[in-house]
């Protein structure tokens, strides 16, 4: 069965298979994204059960307008900003850089360097950049979200999102050349 | 079908096999017992919701019971219905089709 299958399955008989199908589908993986955004454990687990929670709650107003997996990442992705702007009380997580004018030093990193990271190092790279770094880099790369679908998470313009997602990409690869200088060609 | 994972998807997948069968339990005991219990308040708001309106209706001096005499409203047998309609003090409105006076 696929996730819209279950889903209806779901809001139709309320059955605990299809909540534990979802369940099983995607906690390891709102887990991965919440340790990997808060970097705690114990704090992940306690987020992932209120991802969860808040999925199920609000399951009858998924509009199956994008992939049941982009709004599930997308409510993941807005309780974790929302968990770090009150812990930080920082007023948004993402305002540093976004508002700023584009820097024309920086210089654009194609997708392949990225994506020929082996997994150890990128796990090592993504720890070593700015948290709403990591973000837009997994929201691009792991959730194959669009420009507008990131936008749309982060209440921002298309353009701010594409000029955080090309600074995210030259962080990384200078973060990935200090880690790793034998990488450097 | 296989589909081949980037890096990005890979660390993915290998960072979710990290969520232990023990955390991954104790979650899902959380969350069915959170679920739960906002069903059971669904449900009693179900059930005594309405009768809290109606005793706060009494309580203020209205009347509960809602008027279920249709049959007042049909046009009595043999008369046509602008000579058994209730009289009102609203007159015509602007929009109602009269003949004009010339």
């Amino acid at each position: 069965m696929n996730d819209l299958e279950v889903i209806h399955c779901y809001l139709e008989f309320q059955a605990s298979e299809c909540f534990n199908v979802l369940y099983d589908r995607y906690a390891g993986k709102i887990y991965a994204k919440c340790i990997s955004i808060l970097k705690d454990e114990a704090l992940a687990q306690d987020a992932t059960q209120e991802v969860f929670t808040k999925i199920f709650l609000n399951l009858s107003r998924f509009k199956e307008k994008a992939r049941f997996s982009t709004w599930v990442y997308s409510i993941t992705y807005n309780y974790c900003i929302d968990f770090l702007r009150r812990k930080k009380k920082q007023k948004d997580l993402f305002s540093d850089e976004l508002e700023n004018a584009p820097d024309p030093a920086d210089e654009e990193v194609s997708d392949k360097v990225l994506l020929e990271i082996e997994i150890k190092q990128l796990k090592k790279v993504l720890e070593n950049i700015p948290t709403s770094d990591r973000m837009v880099l997994l929201m691009k790369y792991q959730d194959g979200m669009s420009i507008k679908e990131i936008a749309e998470i982060l209440e921002k313009t298309e353009s701010a999102v594409k000029m955080k997602i090309k600074r995210a990409k030259a962080k990384a690869r200078k973060a990935r050349d200090e880690i790793f200088p034998e990488q450097l060609v | 079908m296989s589909q081949t994972l980037n890096n990005f998807e890979q660390l993915l997948e290998e960072e979710a096999s990290t969520f232990d069968v023990h955390k991954r339990q104790q979650a899902r005991e959380g969350i069915i017992s959170t679920l739960s219990s906002y069903k059971l308040i669904g449900q009693l708001v179900t059930v005594f919701v309405p009768d809290m309106i109606n005793v706060l209706i009494e309580a203020t001096g209205g009347d509960q019971t809602t008027a279920t005499d249709d049959e007042d409203k049909t046009p009595r047998q043999g008369q046509p219905p602008h000579l058994t309609a209730p009289p009102t003090d609203s007159g015509p409105k602007p929009d109602d089709d009269f003949d004009i006076i010339r």
